[in-house]
């Protein structure tokens, strides 16, 4: 058991695939930041936030009224993040954009949910905090001439962190559907009526005509329902197979791709999912892509 | 018994503190520790089905479908009566999917006085998006570095402003917003079959 534990997360590793986790958690990261307009929603009247209990106000230092402040710790997020982008003082950035992501992205869904899982920011501030914990500057950094050294297990366990926190989106999507619905989720009729449903605003959607299409094929909404729930249920053995990481994540991006255009339903994180490919390993340093098995 | 919001705010404080640790001694049993936490975090919010952002249990679509379908539409009147649909990007900074949620979960709970003041704030939200995008500037804001590659919000929709003959041509002089009512057969068969109610006028006749 210590023995698998340790083979998971500290096997030797390379601090350049660490490095490209940094730079692409950074960039997706400012993608977000720079795609929303999250101080504003505290400059909304206060009409907006009557809903908004006090105990959520009070866990994300978020009050109404002061958009001139928060911009100014956005600017101090943005200027972390590039940092971090970039390498310089890579922990120090990384903790302080963590810091200002975790009181910053709740705005997004604040006036009626304090808790913004499926917004932008979920996983980059886990990262960015595994990433302050990490020898992350260690390579790719501007103004350093010599890569610095740190032992080789601190180059593994970031990635498999974020890897972990990946898996767990898609196989507690997967428990979800079970505990609140059952198998019954995977249905035809299920599927095909959410399909439909997505499908048939008075506000045209899109991409319109494949979910429409995909709702006159039972057989296909089912496959669609039981690919869906089986691809999410199995997704963590990505962390531990070889051939999983080739089925799965394909699999996942074919999901990802079709739930776009049945169902118009976008997801910001997919470039995070570069953590399941990392280039280098000890022995192999040149590109292109190498599949890591164990 | 402790509370979630409390538990959450722990539970995140725990992580942040750990992280630092892990920073400051970069020791092995250091950083095992924290991501023994972090782990131990996420399936606790997971398996417990407990959120606690930014660990989540990941509640994505786990849902039956239960008849009938509803969907939120919120339209601009002009002057002389008529109807427009509104460009989701009008309503940015809010993420329109989570302006819808706030109307159909939240807008009842305030009182008449709020309500009407939150209506007349999404009307002049509504008609400077329509100017700006009048004065071929953008309609929204999300798009205002990257354009079209900024990162997509969770639903997708149609830039229907942007569309030819898509703007309307007046200001709006009020806002109705209606809730559709559907079975997704009839309507599959008919698409003119659903049912729409007033729900809210802006200002209120």
């Amino acid at each position: 058991m210590r023995a698998s534990w340790e083979q998971f997360w500290f096997a030797p590793g390379d601090a350049r695939n660490l490095a490209l986790a940094r730079i692409v958690v950074a960039a997706t990261a400012l993608w977000g930041l720079l795609s929303r307009d999250l101080p504003a929603i505290s400059g909304l009247p206060a009409e907006f936030w009557a809903a908004v209990p006090a105990n959520t106000r009070l866990r994300y230092l978020l009050y109404p009224g002061h958009e001139p402040l928060e911009r100014i710790l956005e600017d101090l997020a943005l200027a972390a993040l590039a940092g971090l982008l970039l390498g310089v003082l890579p922990s120090l950035c990384a903790l302080i954009s963590g810091l200002l992501l975790y009181h910053l992205a709740p705005l997004e869904t604040i006036i009626w949910n304090p808790n913004p899982y499926i917004g932008a920011f979920t996983i980059p501030v886990l990262a960015l905090f595994a990433l302050a914990a990490s020898p992350c500057g260690d390579a790719w950094s501007v103004g350093r001439r010599k890569p610095r050294k740190s032992p080789a297990w601190a180059y593994t366990w970031p990635l498999r962190l974020i890897q972990v926190e990946l898996t767990f989106i898609y196989f507690f999507s997967g428990y979800s559907k079970l505990r609140d619905v059952g198998w019954s989720w995977a249905s035809a009729e299920n599927m095909r009526l959410w399909m439909l449903t997505f499908n048939q605003g008075a506000e045209r959607s899109v991409f319109e005509g494949p979910g429409l299409w995909l709702a006159d094929h039972p057989a296909l909404c089912l496959l669609m329902g039981i690919g869906s729930l089986a691809m999410e249920l199995l997704f963590p053995a990505v962390l531990v197979s070889r051939l999983a990481r080739r089925v799965l994540i394909p699999a996942a991006l074919a999901f990802h791709l079709g739930i776009l255009v049945t169902m118009n339903i976008a997801v910001f994180y997919l470039p995070l999912f570069v953590v399941f490919l990392p280039p280098f390993d000890q022995s192999e340093t040149r590109f292109p892509l190498r599949w890591r098995g164990r | 018994m402790m509370r979630p919001y409390t538990l959450s705010m722990l539970l995140f404080a725990g992580f942040a503190a750990l992280a630092v640790v892990a920073a400051l001694t970069r020791r092995k049993a250091a950083v095992q520790i924290f991501v023994l936490y972090t782990v131990a975090a996420g399936l606790y919010a997971g398996f417990l089905h407990r959120e606690a952002w930014p660990f989540s249990r990941w509640q994505v679509f786990a849902y039956r479908y239960v008849r009938p379908s509803t969907a939120l539409e919120i339209r601009g009147v002009d002057a002389r009566g008529a109807e427009y649909q509104i460009d989701r990007r009008a309503w940015e900074p809010i993420p329109s999917l989570e302006l819808h949620t706030w109307i159909r979960l939240k807008l009842e709970e305030l009182d008449a006085q709020t309500r009407e003041a939150a209506g007349r704030y999404l009307l002049e939200m509504a008609n400077a998006a329509r100017s700006r995008a009048a004065a071929g500037g953008k309609v929204g804001r999300f798009d205002r570095y990257f354009g079209a590659l900024a990162s997509p919000e969770h639903v997708i929709h149609r830039k229907i402003w942007s569309e030819p003959g898509g703007l309307p041509p007046e200001p709006f002089a009020g806002l109705r917003i209606y809730l559709d009512e559907w079975d997704p057969e009839e309507r599959r068969r008919d698409p003119r079959r659903f049912k729409r109610v007033l729900l809210y006028e802006f200002p209120p006749r």
